[in-house]
């Protein structure tokens, strides 16, 4: 199926503002070095840029999750806008970029500047993690209520996904005798690769020792298993595929999307618990392509917990339903020199937690030919760019023609 | 310890929820159990426990 729109749409240019912890920067300050870095790379200016998109909005959720929205940053960049969105309800932190590509596809704007900001490691550092209902709302004392989705899971003690996935994992682990030590390797290998990336917030080696040491978060869930909060900001330029033809960089074009929401969209409502929203996203990108999974070269798929990254491999058909532990064993496969170099950065459980838009920024890296010690031999052409979990997912697939 | 429960009495239809009186190392997926309720100031939070005479 060669007419899909978002073939109309690439990725012309690509930023990313200082990433650490504890970094005690504005968020303002940290997206607008991601964004001009952005135009420049793509070879505009910021006359040029006439769509803005992020996800989820300004300021949204607790202190730290989110920083500009689209107002202020169309006011600091003086841009002049034709189409712009920002907001939480898409497909997956990449949704926001999804849209942009919808927007160009259309004929809304000609380049569109996505960014995501997060400046959690400040925010938190000072103390309590902000925006767990127990903390948000009176501390859990009398009179405390929680509401929307937590009044069904706070009183549990249930207060993040780090427990909501938890359970997936556990489930997995039932249904197909998936390991700790499978479970292991994407944490292994997101180390490995962090090691060669001088953005990365761990870089240190990791042993499989080292990693059954760690103190447990979650069962099956230790440290290792969760992402790194981190300050930073990510952006990527989508332009008109006609129109990024003569900027500075060969265009990334869109090959498809997936964005499917199918089922229940709910953290236990789902009619499989070993699976999430990304099962029907990423069968719904192959609808739309004549590539297949054999085609891609590098995978950048989200892991905010391991677990995640191994349900992307099953819900993308890079193995089988339930196959994802016998896949990642040992490593070899998802190493940089393996079939399917996985999350070359560092993921972010190794390079921190840029909430998605860093698995695209990687992939474009990849693409271009630019990882450096971490670049992937063999000239990839192909790459896959995923984010999401729970009820929430979204996936992109890139061609350097 | 947090559990997902599906009701016997609605396939799929789950709650997000506490298994009490049951040691970690003796939960399993699937073991059958039972509703005990808590209260909290005005609300009556639903728990289950193991059922010893579950199938």
């Amino acid at each position: 199926m060669n007419d899909a729109g978002e073939r109309r749409a690439a990725i012309s240019g690509i930023g990313q503002s200082q990433v650490g912890r504890r970094l005690g920067r504005d968020a303002m300050d940290l997206t607008l070095d991601a964004c001009l870095e952005a135009i420049a790379d793509a070879g505009l200016d910021r006359r040029d840029v006439d769509g803005l998109a992020t996800y989820p909005g300004g300021w949204f959720g607790p202190r730290g999750f989110s920083g500009p929205g689209i107002p202020e940053l169309q006011d600091a960049l003086r841009l002049n806008l034709n189409w712009y969105a920002g907001g939480p309800e898409a497909p997956g932190q990449l949704g926001s970029v999804i849209e942009a590509v919808a927007a160009v596809a259309c004929g809304l704007a000609n380049h569109v500047l996505c960014f995501r900001t997060v400046w959690e490691s400040t925010a938190q550092g000072g103390g309590s993690r902000a925006g767990i209902g127990t903390t948000a709302g009176g501390g859990g004392g009398k009179g405390f209520r929680a509401s929307g989705i937590m009044e069904w899971t706070l009183p549990y003690g249930a207060a993040s996904a780090a427990v909501w996935i938890a359970l997936f994992a556990k489930r997995h682990m039932h249904e197909y005798g998936t390991t700790r030590e499978q479970l292991a390797q994407i944490a292994l290998n997101a180390r490995r690769n962090a090691g060669l990336n001088p953005k990365a917030i761990y870089r240190e080696p990791m042993s499989l020792e080292d990693y059954f040491a760690a103190r447990m978060i979650s069962t099956p869930f230790c440290l290792f298993d969760c992402d790194v909060p981190v300050d930073g900001s990510t952006a990527v330029i989508v332009s008109r595929a006609d129109r990024a033809r003569d900027l500075r960089r060969p265009p990334l074009r869109v090959e498809a999307v997936g964005t499917a929401l199918r089922g229940r969209p709910s953290w236990d409502q789902f009619d499989d618990l070993t699976t999430m929203a990304m099962r029907d996203a990423g069968a719904m990108l192959w609808q739309r392509t004549g590539l297949r999974p054999a085609d891609v070269d590098v995978a950048e798929l989200y892991d905010g917990f391991s677990f995640l990254a191994m349900a992307w491999l099953e819900a993308l058909g890079f193995c089988g339903k339930g196959e994802s532990g016998s896949f990642v064993e040992g490593g070899t496969r998802i190493a940089r020199d393996g079939e399917l170099p996985l999350n070359t950065h560092g993921g972010q459980l190794s390079a921190g937690r840029l909430h998605g838009y860093g698995f695209l920024h990687e992939a474009a890296v990849q693409l271009w030919g630019e990882g450096g010690a971490r670049q992937v031999r063999g000239d990839p052409r192909v790459a896959v760019a995923a984010a999401g979990g729970g009820p929430l997912g979204g996936c992109l697939l890139l061609v350097r023609d | 310890m947090v559990a997902i429960v599906e009701l016997v009495e609605q396939s799929g239809l789950r709650l997000t929820t506490n298994l009490v009186n049951c040691a970690i190392d003796a939960a399993r997926i699937d073991m059958p159990v039972r509703v005990v309720f808590e209260e909290r100031d005005d609300v009556w939070i639903p728990l289950f426990e193991p059922d010893p005479d579950g199938v």
